[in-house]
């Protein structure tokens, strides 16, 4: 499992772009790339390649699990782990996107500062799960 | 009541009735078993007196014989022979005997000396008989006769023949034996011991001989005694008549009287079993078919006893099969044909296999869902006689609040996640720009700074000290706009918490829609231009007298939703009068409202589909709460619209009309 390095982010917030952007380029230095939407970013799946998809929840149009539904059934990216972030607090909703096969689940607000190190540590997590298989 | 009274007389009828068949043939038994003993009685006292008889002709006729035998016995040797002859019987008056018909010898001699000498033959009276006796060549005897001693008596007269030289049984003389009446009756039990009959004795011809006269009207029993010239007849009778009662009629009453009161008090008993049977079974009936609930129970075989007309009811479409005796799984199949059994449909055997399964189980409540909409609770239980007893409940307006509960629990769920939602969102934002401003070592503006300040470049410093300050105020503008997001939603769950609890105020006074409706269209204008809509204001309209803020509020709702959900064209904010009414209609192009969103979107902390408040933000408080301030208002906001035609929120105010709804 190669070091994560390029991550491809859709929120349709662009506050929440921003802080992001600058948490994961300015705080880390991932190789960042960002949407508004979910089919703007599947336009540029090819062409960006992630290791990693960091996905908003609650979008317009496309949300973040019919964006992760969409993708995984491309089956050139349908191995592409999933970390999702959303404002909705509820155990209920990390529980049913762990199911539904996500990475993990990151809690709106986040600290900017300790964002990287988060997806990094998720990250190995999904590693060591590889390891073992 | 009278038919119970007419049941025990007829009881009475039917014992009196039974009492006198009873009696009358009882009555008659007794008459022949008197009868029988009577005859009894007299052929006993017949054969007495022919005993009797019979005595005194074997005396008669022992002295006949010694005299044939010995012509010449003395008086002596007649004496001694006489006496043995007539040693106890005291009937026997005194035995003469006259040879050539002239009484030689008589025996007692005392008192009969005076007879000895008679000559028979001179007494004709005496010679009939006589010459009978002779003439029989037996004894014969007659009477009764008046005796010389007093009373009357019978004689008996013996012929004696005896061979001599000149003939062969040649007659010698007559034995005559004179017996006395009343002592030959009396020996023979005439005047036993039996004093209730009364007896009579008649000859031939019909002449009383001993005994009492006239028991031909007693219907007597009658027996006949033939010996020696004596033809009588024994008449004998109850002295007081035949009885034409039975000694047992009053046992027999008594006896069917018993039985009449054992019937009566047995019918009494079963009458008072059947009225309490029926007294309970109505009282059960009553009982049951007061219940609110459908009841009814099936017997061991699962055949229906009884069930009230609740259960029919709430069963209408197997009511037809609710009959005694039906089984209940048929009854179950009618309802089935009929579609009475809304989760059955399109899977009834299976259907029925279950319930006949949970019918058997006893105990075990279920819910069940008719074609009529209604939901029951179904509850059987097994009696200790094995019958099963069955309720109805009805339990649609329990099912219908439990949803309605279960609905606005998930609609308040869902309204606490949006809020939730809602306020993480603009904290993401506060908190993120705010962890830059905190370490602004991280920013390239900052980086930037830093070198210039070290290359001392005072231009160049300045410069990248704008850079730095610029990235400071725009994080301080995100950071101040997503706190007056947050106010805002703030602001929103309170007003609505005010007005649930009563205790929002308004500031009335009298203003102008039309003005607030400018100065709400040129706060959006921007929100609307960037959306490529423009925003219209049409018309004129009254002043109300109202709380401009809180008509501001719901304003600025409406046409912010207008132009949220506009896609293209125009929103057309249209003003008018309607008698004492003021109207303010915004009309959008969006995608419209169902029936179904249209009740939604109005309820407290109702909001339309999750996808809905994603796209367009906000968490639904905005036309509750405006429609609240509304009614606040005295007013009304309604919406009319269909999918795909856009839609058109009124709002209904009263016209200022003057100084009185001030001073209200």
């Amino acid at each position: 499992m190669p070091e994560l390095k390029t991550i491809l982010h859709v929120d349709d917030d662009e506050d929440i772009l921003e802080i992001a952007r600058m948490a994961l380029q300015l705080v880390d230095s991932f190789d960042l790339h960002q949407f508004s939407s979910g089919p703007a970013a599947l336009d540029s799946l090819d062409t960006v390649a992630p290791q990693l998809l960091l996905l908003d929840v609650m979008m317009p149009g496309m949300t973040g699990p019919e964006l992760s539904c969409h993708i995984r059934s491309i089956d050139r990216h349908k191995d592409i782990p999933v970390i999702f972030m959303t404002a909705k607090a509820e155990d209920s909703m990390s529980k049913e996107l762990l199911e539904s096969g996500a990475l993990g689940v990151i809690t709106k607000p986040f600290d900017p500062m300790t964002l990287g190190s988060q997806i990094r540590s998720i990250w190995s997590k999904q590693k060591n799960l590889a390891i073992h298989q | 009541m009278p038919q119970i009274l007419s049941k025990y007389a007829l009881i009475v009828v039917a014992a009196i009735a039974v009492g006198v068949l009873l009696n009358v043939l009882d009555a008659r038994q007794h008459v022949v078993d008197q009868r029988a003993q009577v005859s009894q009685s007299n052929r006993a006292l017949a054969s007495a007196l022919e005993t009797a008889l019979n005595e005194k002709i074997l005396i008669i006729e022992g002295i006949a014989a010694v005299f044939e035998a010995d012509p010449n016995l003395t008086f002596a040797e007649f004496s001694r022979t006489a006496e043995v002859l007539l040693e106890n019987d005291e009937a026997v008056l005194n035995l003469a005997v006259a040879p050539d018909m002239v009484i030689d010898y008589v025996y007692p001699v005392q008192p009969n000396e005076a007879a000895i000498g008679l000559d028979l033959s001179s007494r004709p009276e005496f010679m009939v008989a006589i010459d009978r006796a002779v003439a029989a060549d037996r004894t014969i005897i007659d009477g009764p006769f008046p005796l010389v001693q007093g009373g009357e008596g019978f004689i008996a007269r013996s012929p004696v023949f005896v061979d001599t030289v000149e003939q062969a049984e040649s007659l010698w003389g007559v034995i005559s034996l004179v017996i006395d009446k009343y002592g030959m009756f009396t020996s023979t039990g005439f005047f036993g011991p039996d004093t209730d009959l009364v007896i009579s004795v008649q000859d031939a011809e019909g002449q009383l001989v001993f005994g009492a006269p006239g028991l031909a009207d007693l219907d007597p029993i009658l027996t006949s005694v033939e010996r020696n010239g004596i033809e009588w007849t024994i008449s004998m009778a109850p002295r007081l008549g035949w009885a034409k009662t039975s000694p047992a009629s009053a046992a027999i009453w008594a006896i069917v009287g018993a039985f009449a009161v054992v019937a009566m008090l047995t019918l009494r008993a079963f009458d008072w079993s059947v009225e309490r049977k029926e007294k309970a079974e109505t009282q059960l009936m009553e009982a049951v078919e007061a219940l609110e609930d459908g009841f009814a129970i099936y017997d061991s075989d699962d055949r229906l006893v009884l069930c009230n007309q609740r259960y029919k009811e709430i069963y209408k479409s197997s009511a037809d099969a609710m009959i005694v005796g039906e089984r209940f799984e048929d009854i179950l199949r009618h309802g089935l044909n009929n579609g009475q059994y809304k989760d059955a449909i399109g899977r009834e055997e299976e259907w029925l296999k279950h319930r006949l399964e949970l019918h058997k189980s006893y105990g075990t409540p279920m819910e069940q869902r008719l074609d009529d909409g209604r939901w029951l609770r179904v509850v059987e239980r097994r009696t200790p006689s094995g019958n099963t007893v069955g309720f109805r409940v009805d339990i649609t307006m329990l099912k219908a609040a439990l949803e309605k509960a279960e609905s606005a629990n998930a609609v308040k769920t869902n309204f606490l996640n949006a809020v939730s939602h809602e306020l993480r969102t603009p904290l993401t934002v506060v908190l993120g720009y705010n962890a830059f401003l905190s370490n602004p070592k991280v920013l390239p503006t900052f980086k930037a700074l830093q070198a210039k300040t070290a290359e001392g470049d005072i231009a160049q410093i300045e410069n990248a000290l704008d850079d730095f300050c610029n990235d400071v105020q725009r994080f301080s503008k995100q950071i101040d706009a997503s706190g007056q997001h947050l106010m805002t939603l703030i602001n929103g769950i309170l007003d609505l918490a005010a007005i649930e609890q009563g205790t929002l105020k308004l500031e009335r006074e009298v203003v102008s829609l039309r003005q607030i409706s400018e100065a709400v269209i040129q706060e959006l204008k921007p929100v609307a231009e960037k959306k490529g809509l423009d925003v219209a204001l049409i018309g004129q309209a009254s002043s109300v007298y109202a709380d401009p803020q809180r008509i501001k509020q719901i304003l600025f709702n409406l046409i912010g939703n207008a132009i949220k959900f506009s896609k293209t064209g125009t929103v057309k904010v249209r003003l008018s009068n309607d008698g004492e009414t003021v109207r303010a209609e915004i009309e959008d192009n969006g995608d419209g409202l169902s029936r179904e969103e249209i009740d939604v979107i109005f309820s407290r902390f109702g909001q339309l589909d999750m996808s809905t408040a994603r796209q367009h933000g906000g968490v639904g408080l905005g036309l509750p709460i405006s429609k609240e301030l509304a009614e606040l208002h005295g007013g009304t906001l309604e919406v009319q619209s269909q999918k795909g035609t856009g839609s058109v929120f009124c709002l209904k105010l009263f016209a200022f009309s003057g100084q009185s709804e001030q001073a209200a």
